[in-house]
Order: C-alpha cells, then sequence, then structure tokens
C-alpha cells in the first residue's frame, strides 16, 4: 500500500471538527524518505491530538528515532468520533501525520499507555487500521503492535492487544528492538518475539502462561519457553538522556502548548499513594548548565514563549533557585515565563513561583493531599498545617489571589473527621486569602478519588467504598459553600473503572474489547463515557468490576502484574503499608537510603555513572 | 517575598511590517487564531524585535488581516508584525522562508507606515477562486446571471446552531464563471469588512450548488488605500 491520496483526504478533511488534528504538517514534524528508510515506527498515542501531542515521553522517542538513519517515526492520535465515522464511511484506514501512510504499513505500531481509560481507544485505532485486535491473530503481513508508558507497569488487561510491552524507559530498548525488528525481516514471528523476549526491558505476553486458583485468582504467571525471564525488570538510563531541543510546534492550541526541558526524572519524596514516585526510581538531575542550554535551543528552535521545567518534584531539584535566577535572568526580557509543575507546600515553593510568575500571578497549585495531620502521616505526605498555613500566607500576601489544593478522597484509613479537616484547611486558607486579598482572592479545592494502584505500598488495598465517598463529596460540598471557594470531585463511576483497569489481570482485556464492540471509546472524556455500558462488558465476559477494584488482597496473594519488576522490592511496599498504619513516617531518600532494592536491583546501571548523578545517598 | 523583576521597558514601536504568504497544503486547516500564534512563534524563532502590547498580560503585536476560513488556501494573505527595533526588511525576507512551517510560503515584506490603520482595518474586500470537485449544475451560467440581475438576495446562513440573515447582493461586488482547460471556474470578489462580510459558500449556496463539491482559494485581499505604500493585493 501507500500513503492515502490526498483527494481522498479533502473529501473528508473540511467535513469534520478541527481538521487540524489529521493533517500533519507541523512545524519541525520530520518527514523522511518512506522507501529508502529501512525501518519505520508509528508513535501513537490514544487520545486525541491535542492531548497526545502534550505528551513528552512520545515526543523524546519520536526524536530519537528520527535522529537515526535506518528509521523513521511518524505520529497518529485517536481520531475523535466525528473523524472516525467520516474515515469508515470513506473507507480510509488510520493513517500517520507526516506521509499519509496506513498505519498498517508500519513495522511497528508504538502506543504509550497512560491512562486506563483511554484502553478502549487502542482498540479503535487498531481497527480503523485494519490491525486485527489480537495479537495472536497478526501474521508476518501486520506490523508489530507494541506498547509502553506507565500503565504497562501492569500489562495484563491489554495483554491479548499487544504483541509485546517495553517496561520502563524506553530510550535505549525500543532502538534495541528496532534493530531486531530489521535484523530479522522476513523470520516468522513467532521467532522474532522469542528473540525480543531475550531483550532486557521486553515483556512478551504471549509466551507466558496465567494460571488461577478455584476463586479466579492469580497463582502463577509462567514462562512458557527457555530464555523467557520469569521476571522482567524494567529498563532504565542511568543519566539522563539529552533533551528534546526541537519538537513538534503544532498549530492547534494543544493542552501543554509549550516548551518542555525535563530537569529531573524520578522523586524522592516517597509518598505512599503514589505510583510515580516508586516506578520511576532512581532520581536523576539534568545539570544546571544543560538545561540553560537546553533552554537557549529549544526556544530557537520552535519560538514558543513559555517553558515547562519537567519534573515529578520541583521544589526537590537541588539547584533550583539558582536555575531559576539564571533562566529569568536571561529569558524574562524576552518575554519567556517558565512553568513549575508539582511545588512542595512550602514557603520556599512560592519564592520560586515568585520569581518565574513575577509579572503574571495566574494562580499557585499546592497538593496537601489529606485534609488531616493524621491522614497525611498514613500517606507520608510530609506536611504540616502550619505548612500549608504559612504558604497561603506568602503566597497571597506576595500578590497571588488564586489558589489551588488538591487533595484525595477514599485514602486508606479515611474517616470523616479527615474530611472535615480538608473543609477546615479550605477555609482556613480562604481566609488568610480574604485577608490579604479581600473578595478577590480565591480558592479552589480539587478532590480527586484515590486508586490504589500497583507497584505501590497500597497495592494491596481495595479501593474505597463509593458510597461513602460519595458521600464524603457531598459533605465537602456542603462544606465548601462559601464565596471564592470552588470545589470539584471525580465522577465515582470513573474511578471504579480506572481501578478494575489498573489491577486487572489478563481476563479483564476480554472486558475491554466488549465495551469497545458495544461503542466504548474516549472513556476518559465525561461526555462520552458510558458507564452502564462497561457494567455489561464485565457481565459478559463473566467479571465483576468490584472484585478488581474493591477487594482486599492478601499480602500473600500473587498479583498480576507481580512478574514485571520496577526495582522496588515488594517486602519495602510491604513495610511501608505496615509503616502507614501506624503513621510511621519514611523519610525522603534524599536523606538516608530507605533500602527500597532498587540500588540492588540496578547496581550495574549505578556502577555506570558518575557518584551523585543519582539522588540516592 | 519574590525577587521584583525589573520593570520591562515599554515603548511605541519603531517599526511596522507587512508580510505577504501563500497558505497550501495541511496549513489550510489552521484556524485564523492559531495562524496568528504560528506567526509569532515564526518571528520568535528568527529572534524578531517583537513589540509588545501595554498591560497585565502583553502579547506580541501581530496580527492577521482577515483570518482565513479553514479549509481554504490562499494566494496572498496579509499579517503585520510591530518591531522594538528595525530590521531591513529585505534582509528579513531572505530569513523568513527557513523558519515557515510547510504550507506557508513567503510572498514579500514591505514596511508600512507607523501611523497608517491596523491592515485587519483596511481590508473590505476578498477575492477567490473557486473549483468544482464535483460537476457543478449545466446550467450554472444561467443561475449566476439571473443571481446578479437581483436587486436584493435575502440570505439566510446557517453554520451550526446559529444564523445569520443578510443580504448577500451587495456583499457581492463581482462574481464570473470561467472555463479553464475545460473546468469550471467561479471567480468572486466579495466585501470584507466591519459590517459583514459574505463567503463563497454562500455564493454557492445561493446558486443551488453544495458548498461540500467545490474547494475555494482566496487569492487576495483588497485593503482600503490610506497612503499606506502598500498596494491592493
Amino acid at each position: 500500500m501507500s500513503a492515502i491520496a490526498s483527494e481522498r483526504l479533502e473529501r473528508i478533511l473540511p467535513t469534520v471538527e478541527r481538521p487540524g488534528r489529521y493533517t500533519g504538517g507541523e512545524f519541525n514534524s520530520v518527514v523522511k524518505d518512506w522507501v529508502t528508510t529501512a525501518v519505520r515506527l508509528a508513535l501513537c498515542y490514544p487520545d486525541v491530538y491535542e492531548i497526545g501531542m502534550s505528551n513528552l515521553g512520545l515526543a523524546i522517542l519520536y526524536d530519537l528515532v528520527n535522529k537515526r538513519p535506518s528509521a523513521l517515526a511518524e505520529r497518529a492520535y485517536t481520531p475523535w468520533p466525528d473523524m472516525a465515522a467520516a474515515l469508515r464511511r470513506a473507507g480510509l484506514p488510520l493513517y500517520s501525520l507526516e506521509t499519509h501512510h496506513p498505519l498498517a504499513d508500519f513495522d511497528v505500531v508504538g502506543f504509550t499507555l497512560q491512562y486506563e481509560l483511554n484502553y478502549t481507544n487502542v482498540l479503535e485505532m487498531l481497527d480503523l487500521a485494519g490491525i486485527p485486535l489480537h495479537s495472536a491473530a497478526r501474521s508476518e503481513a501486520h506490523p508489530l503492535v507494541i506498547a509502553g508508558g506507565s500503565s504497562t507497569y501492569n500489562p495484563e488487561p491489554m495483554a491479548a492487544f499487544f504483541d509485546l510491552f517495553v517496561i520502563g524507559e524506553g530510550e535505549e530498548v525500543l532502538l534495541e528492538l528496532l534493530d531486531l525488528v530489521l535484523a530479522m525481516r522476513g523470520q516468522p514471528r513467532a521467532e522474532l518475539l522469542r528473540r525480543a523476549a531475550e531483550i532486557p526491558g521486553i515483556y512478551v505476553p504471549g509466551l507466558y502462561q496465567v494460571d488461577y486458583d478455584l476463586a479466579g485468582r492469580v497463582l502463577a504467571v509462567t514462562p512458557s519457553d527457555t530464555g523467557v525471564p520469569e521476571r522482567v525488570t524494567k529498563r532504565i538510563m542511568p543519566c539522563l538522556p539529552p533533551p528534546v531541543t526541537r519538537p513538534v510546534v503544532p498549530f492547534l492550541d494543544i493542552v501543554h502548548d509549550r516548551a518542555n526541558v525535563e530537569i529531573q526524572r524520578g522523586c524522592t519524596e516517597g509518598c505512599r499513594f503514589c505510583q510515580a514516585g516508586m516506578i520511576y526510581r532512581p532520581v536523576r538531575e539534568r545539570r544546571p548548565e544543560e538545561v540553560m542550554d537546553a533552554v537557549e535551543q529549544v526556544l530557537a528552535n520552535t519560538g514558543y514563549d513559555e517553558v515547562g521545567l519537567v519534573s515529578l518534584a520541583s521544589s526537590d531539584y537541588s539547584q533550583i533557585e539558582p536555575l531559576l535566577e539564571a533562566l529569568v535572568r536571561r529569558w524574562a526580557p524576552e518575554h519567556v515565563s517558565f512553568g513549575l509543575p508539582s511545588l512542595r507546600v512550602d514557603a520556599f515553593s512560592v519564592r520560586l513561583a515568585g520569581m518565574v510568575q513575577a509579572t503574571r500571578k495566574t494562580g499557585l497549585t499546592f497538593a496537601p493531599e489529606a485534609g488531616s495531620e493524621r491522614l497525611r502521616a498514613v500517606i507520608n505526605k510530609n506536611v504540616t498545617e502550619d505548612d500549608l498555613v504559612q504558604t497561603a500566607e506568602a503566597a497571597y500576601s506576595a500578590g497571588w489571589d488564586r489558589i489551588k489544593l488538591y487533595f484525595m478522597l477514599g485514602l486508606p484509613t479515611e474517616s470523616d473527621e479527615d474530611v472535615e479537616a480538608i473543609a477546615r484547611l479550605v477555609h482556613r486558607v480562604a481566609d488568610i486569602g480574604r485577608r490579604h486579598r479581600g473578595g478577590r482572592a480565591k480558592v479552589h479545592a480539587s478532590a480527586s478519588t484515590f486508586v490504589p494502584k500497583p507497584h505501590s505500598p497500597f497495592q494491596w488495598l481495595p479501593l474505597a467504598d463509593l458510597d461513602t465517598v460519595q458521600r464524603r463529596q457531598r459533605l465537602l460540598h456542603e462544606r465548601l459553600r462559601r464565596r471564592g471557594v470552588q470545589f470539584d470531585w471525580t465522577e465515582p463511576r470513573t474511578t471504579l473503572l480506572e481501578a478494575a483497569l489498573s489491577r486487572g489481570d489478563r481476563r479483564v482485556g476480554a472486558a475491554v474489547e466488549a465495551a469497545w464492540r458495544g461503542g466504548a471509546v474516549f472513556d476518559a472524556w465525561g461526555e462520552h463515557f458510558k458507564p452502564a455500558l462497561w457494567q455489561e462488558a464485565f457481565a459478559a465476559s463473566g467479571l465483576d468490576m468490584h472484585w478488581y477494584a474493591s477487594r482486599q488482597r492478601a499480602l500473600d496473594e500473587v498479583l498480576p502484574w507481580e512478574h514485571i519488576n520496577v526495582g522496588v522490592k515488594r517486602e519495602f511496599l510491604a513495610a511501608e503499608w505496615e509503616r502507614a498504619t501506624s503513621g510511621e513516617p519514611t523519610p525522603d531518600c534524599r536523606d538516608g537510603c530507605q533500602r527500597c532494592g532498587l540500588l540492588e536491583a540496578f547496581r550495574a546501571e549505578r556502577k555506570a555513572v558518575a557518584k551523585g548523578v543519582w539522588q540516592c545517598p | 517575598m519574590p525577587v521584583k523583576q525589573p520593570q520591562r521597558e515599554v515603548t511605541a514601536p519603531v517599526q511596522r511590517l507587512g508580510i505577504a504568504f501563500a497558505v497550501a497544503g495541511g496549513a489550510r486547516y489552521v484556524g485564523g487564531l492559531d495562524m496568528g500564534r504560528a506567526w509569532v512563534r515564526a518571528c520568535r524563532r528568527l529572534g524578531l524585535p517583537l513589540a509588545y502590547s501595554f498591560g497585565f498580560n502583553p502579547h506580541p503585536r501581530v496580527s492577521i488581516a482577515a483570518p482565513l476560513p479553514v479549509g481554504f488556501a490562499a494566494e496572498r494573505e496579509l499579517v503585520e508584525v510591530h518591531l522594538d527595533a528595525r530590521v531591513d526588511p529585505q534582509e528579513l525576507a531572505a530569513r523568513l522562508p527557513g523558519q515557515l512551517p510547510p504550507g506557508l510560503t513567503l510572498r514579500g515584506v514591505e514596511e508600512l507606515p507607523l501611523d497608517s490603520p491596523p491592515l485587519p482595518a483596511r481590508v473590505q474586500a476578498a477575492e477567490y477562486l473557486v473549483r468544482f470537485l464535483d460537476a457543478p449544475p449545466a446550467d450554472l451560467a444561467e443561475r449566476l446571471a439571473r443571481l446578479l440581475e437581483a436587486d436584493s438576495l435575502p440570505f439566510t446562513r446557517v453554520r451550526a446552531v446559529k444564523q445569520v440573515s443578510f443580504d448577500l447582493r451587495p456583499r457581492i461586488l463581482e462574481a464570473q464563471l470561467d472555463t479553464c482547460m475545460g473546468q469550471p471556474l467561479l471567480t468572486l470578489r466579495l466585501v470584507h469588512g466591519p459590517s459583514g462580510a459574505a463567503r463563497p459558500e454562500d455564493v454557492l449556496t445561493a446558486l443551488g450548488v453544495d458548498p461540500m463539491t467545490a474547494r475555494a482559494t482566496r487569492t487576495g485581499l483588497v485593503l482600503r488605500d490610506e497612503g499606506s505604500g502598500q498596494a491592493q493585493a
């Protein structure tokens, strides 16, 4: 097959909403010669363009693969339902943005899975591409369909649909895989998959058998072939790879429409609810000089006037203050602003924010996560009420009008008192705001519902009872009726699905497929989410969402994701859960190694880098 | 307390440039706001000393003369740029093409007097060339003649849920049907201004032709001449 004729696209593009999502041709997009490039990769994000284009991980891989003379990478996103319908009506397959080749023409079709509510979009894209949904149904004539990203730390629910998963950081392993695909062209697919399974970090689900006990719990996940590892250990980059300095600059106004420079990977704080804090270890910082250079280059190459300094915890970056001083001194006169995500709750962070938002104080966001000191001790979020009060004082007195506070409902051991404590905190912050800023002061409190995620210390725990969560949402809603205070919360049925999908085993794939066949797509979008359809899909597959989401799992139970090794030991996670129940703090691991197991698992990688690159002591 | 920024020097712009450009390919599907942003970024990549507006939330003074409807190709669109320091228009014209996204082609750079009205206020008409994907009705020429003979053409434009009613006739300045290599081509000059505009699809609809079966290229913008030195497109 060849690229889709532009005359055929011309017929449908004017009929759909925001056709700019489907044309490509953005500045810095890389269009390589299709015929002479040896190996071709499609990078897919299973959500709409404006979301997918904001993902830094895919931008990194796009840049890396396209820098290789022998390989090309092109992009595809989920067409909005109007475009999906138009493609189907016109008999056109899903195609890549760069050269408009059908996805089925690529050697490898790779998805990033960042959110479980995107799963049906994967099936939608495969179907639109004319690629068989099931790995088992694909032949040598089809692309290798692969996935990576944070959701693949429990790959099981999507195991049937992917030929293989790349676990962990993809920068090296993806290139190794492309080399293998090239070397084994023309050879049987089964052989390719078996060889791929030998690459560290690659999980080929078809080469593992899952056995269940009578109660339906996983008994064992066993490799069915020699040379296939019993556990797949994630890949990490010993030190951060060079930052992307020539990203694609979209025409459309995407969700995060700015340049991004990753300043730090991983987080040392050790919050017990946080999957990212566990799976992205160890913490690696980029040197400030390298950040300065990257900012210089990315601005020259894109023309953006905003740079996001990407990390899981900006305030923790050891050189953050001198770095910001240098960046602001250099770039403020050229109207460049900087974004600092995930600020710690303290006055220091307000000072940092003041450096980057000196002229345009748009708002500050903090995440106390829980309302009471007791519950924050349970989750190891080491923030005191005094910290928050001082932060609010500092922010409102320095001229901010708007503070956004993130909380979670449904945390383990939560009681009504903890929820009342959220309301009290918000009122205290609002009082401080009114004292400094009068009627202009705003507090936006946001309460998401906690989902116990794989590989976190709370992985054995059930999702909170959703009736209770709903009652507490109403309680907060009631308590937070006040001028200048805004409150929002998450839809419990969305949470239930997210929990069932993220904690599911291999059988859950049948429910995902049934839901998609029933019409589920864009489940992350409130206007498209159909909870009843999902209930039916689980029932039709003989499964129960609550069994996956809301069941307390025994410490000795084999978890569906246990053959995926993130380096953090199960014993460490269990010990953290123990400490949580007694409210015992675990210090930041910059202040002393907590022996999570990571240094043992990645001894070789640690040896490969200079001392001090990892923020492990 | 936050570190206080040195207050930026805010002065009146010292130079105003009009940039003409063509739109083709994927760039046809870029909306007006997005096109403005694409120009700001191209200018920033070049390191042009863009002038910023005053106020709490300063933004670069770059304006598209008349947003191009999504899906239209164009021969000669206009954008104006205010600068804080002078640059040589010829030098800019040489450097700009390397910073434009695919689908945008530079047609020229000209200096505009600082005191002339903004380009968006000077656009009075736009010219279009319409080609047909499907063969138009055989009696299209007669239909067009009848349309042009009318004194008034009450017309209702329906877009999504919005309806606008107006007299279409005075907004059609010229309309001519030609054939080029056997293909019918409709040339239009339509009013475009603050008091209203007609679009090629309005004329097609009035002619009883489904606009989806035709594609328009905007061939130029007609400016009210105010001694600006910028000739009409």
